[in-house]
């Protein structure tokens, strides 16, 4: 039974590996046409790879060079015009085969044959003292933009086809506190007491420190175990670690943090599931989506769940604080999915926010809510030229009206082929 | 009187579908369990609590031995 799984596998691997040069080349190379060097936090690799892909795509090709790193640590190295591999590999690039799988891990190693100045950076935690309290202050030919939307999760194990695994279905923000503040054993809040079982990121990762700033538990404080077991670099590999208890007698003690994008991947979420999330002041728990199952980010998007950020793309830019590098100007404008004066509307691609969606991102064209600091507190949010319905279609989830010339909405504004509110 | 506040709060708690309160109630913190919902939210706790149709948890925020008086330790 195992052996053809294994082999589906292998075939798998081949047809990936065929798409990369055998021999890594240069990031300097001719064929990785108008590079752009991206520091980027590793949730934000799926979606580079969606995006990247359709960049690469266009009749002027742009190519994504990417090192994945943690947001603070990709800061510091903007700041310090640092582009060099992090403790997630790197650099990687999209490349030009159209048969590339953007749900890969990492996309293709090339080599630093020379030094590079990365292009840009992005952060999933405000780019701030209060977030990142080691990096140095932005300078002021450092640009912020801000992109779309990142949730983040508690997730315990489980296995969706045995139904093994952890029974918990919701976590407090007074109870996070404790686990992660106090301490596992000090703090004794069953089933998460044993610090073998708790599993977190190391103090630079946007992941723990944005979770960090909601539950009162600053990054650098999370009382993990040291080891690389427990401190995990990588949030791939975190979710591997969950995955792995999901059948296993002590699934119900386990505990860890990733990025919703990463959460939502089919092969993940079959091995575990997110915990509901109560914050503080808050009177009960809920998931980033309507359901436990869904993935519409209806919580996310009106407030009733309170773990995201936005992703902030930092870039140089000039004295009109608009980026110096065209590619980085189109890079920023397919995130945001419209021209937003960064480019001519027709050199975007136009299903780039298809790509920012489907990589588990919610656009600020689909949020009602809105905040201005890591945790803080949410107000109210009216885009201009809501999105609402075309990101329920894209996921998928009903309640929409489809519209174009020939069938007019009954009232509000067609945008994107779906009836929205104006 | 206060043991039948305590009973009642206990099964209140015992109503919701999915895991139960691991601790304690604390009965010096009152309570957090109201049904009740916002109908029209404007600040941010208006808004964690707005009325919605989306699934959701009660689960007590709270465990006395290691919040007296409803407080959080600090941290270390």
């Amino acid at each position: 039974m195992l052996k053809p799984f294994l082999g589906l596998l292998a075939l798998a691997g081949v047809a990936a590996a065929q798409v990369c040069p055998a021999t890594p080349v240069s990031c300097t190379d001719a064929s990785i046409v108008n590079p752009v060097y991206v520091l980027s936090g590793d949730t934000q690799v799926p979606v580079l790879h969606r995006v990247g892909k359709l960049l690469r795509a266009q009749p002027s090709p742009t190519t994504i060079v990417y090192i994945p790193n943690g947001s603070c640590t990709n800061l510091t190295n903007l700041y310090t015009n640092k582009f060099t591999a992090g403790t997630g590999g790197g650099p990687y690039y999209i490349p030009a085969d159209p048969t590339f799988d953007v749900t890969q891990k990492t996309a293709c190693p090339c080599t630093l044959a020379t030094a590079i100045v990365p292009d840009v950076a992005n952060s999933i935690v405000f780019p701030d003292a209060k977030s990142c309290p080691t990096t140095p202050v932005r300078p002021g030919t450092i640009g912020q933009f801000q992109g779309p939307v990142q949730a983040m999760v508690f997730a315990v194990p489980y296995d969706a086809i045995t139904h093994a695994g952890s029974s918990q279905q919701a976590i407090t923000a007074e109870e996070a506190y404790l686990v992660l503040g106090i301490g596992p054993t000090d703090a004794a809040v069953p089933p998460w007491s044993d610090p073998a079982f708790i599993f977190g990121r190391p103090a630079s990762k946007g992941t723990q420190v944005s979770i960090g700033e909601n539950i009162g538990v600053p990054a650098a404080k999370w009382r993990l175990l040291a080891d690389a077991q427990h401190t995990i670099d990588q949030s791939s590999d975190l979710a591997a670690a969950l995955a792995a208890l999901a059948n296993d007698p002590s699934a119900e003690k386990a505990l860890g943090i990733l990025g919703a994008e990463i959460y939502d991947k089919a092969a993940n979420r079959s091995k575990m599931h997110a915990l509901a999330f109560r914050a503080y002041q808050q009177k009960r728990a809920y998931w980033p989506d309507r359901t436990s199952t869904s993935f519409e980010k209806q919580n996310v998007r009106d407030g009733h769940y309170a773990l995201w950020s936005y992703v902030q793309y930092l870039a140089p830019v000039d004295g009109s604080g608009v980026p110096t590098k065209p590619g980085v100007k189109l890079l920023i404008a397919a995130m945001l999915g419209e021209a937003t004066g960064l480019v001519a509307a027709a050199s975007l691609p136009a299903d780039s926010l298809d790509g920012v969606v489907k990589s588990g991102l919610v656009p600020n064209c689909a949020m009602k809510v809105q905040r201005s600091s890591e945790g803080g507190p949410l107000s109210k949010y009216d885009d201009p030229a809501p999105c609402g319905c075309y990101y329920d279609a894209t996921v998928a989830a009903p309640g929409c009206t489809a519209c174009d010339i020939a069938t007019p909405c009954a009232s509000g504004v067609c945008r994107r082929g779906f009836c929205e509110v104006r | 009187m206060r043991a039948l506040l305590l009973f009642g709060l206990l099964m209140a708690a015992c109503t919701d579908k999915s895991a139960a309160p691991q601790g304690t109630q604390d009965l010096s913190v009152p309570p957090d369990m109201a049904m009740d919902c916002v109908s029209n939210p404007v600040t941010s706790v208006e808004l964690l609590n707005a009325c919605t149709t989306a699934d959701s948890v009660d689960k007590m925020p709270f465990y006395p031995t290691r919040a007296p008086n409803g407080q959080l330790p600090p941290l270390p």
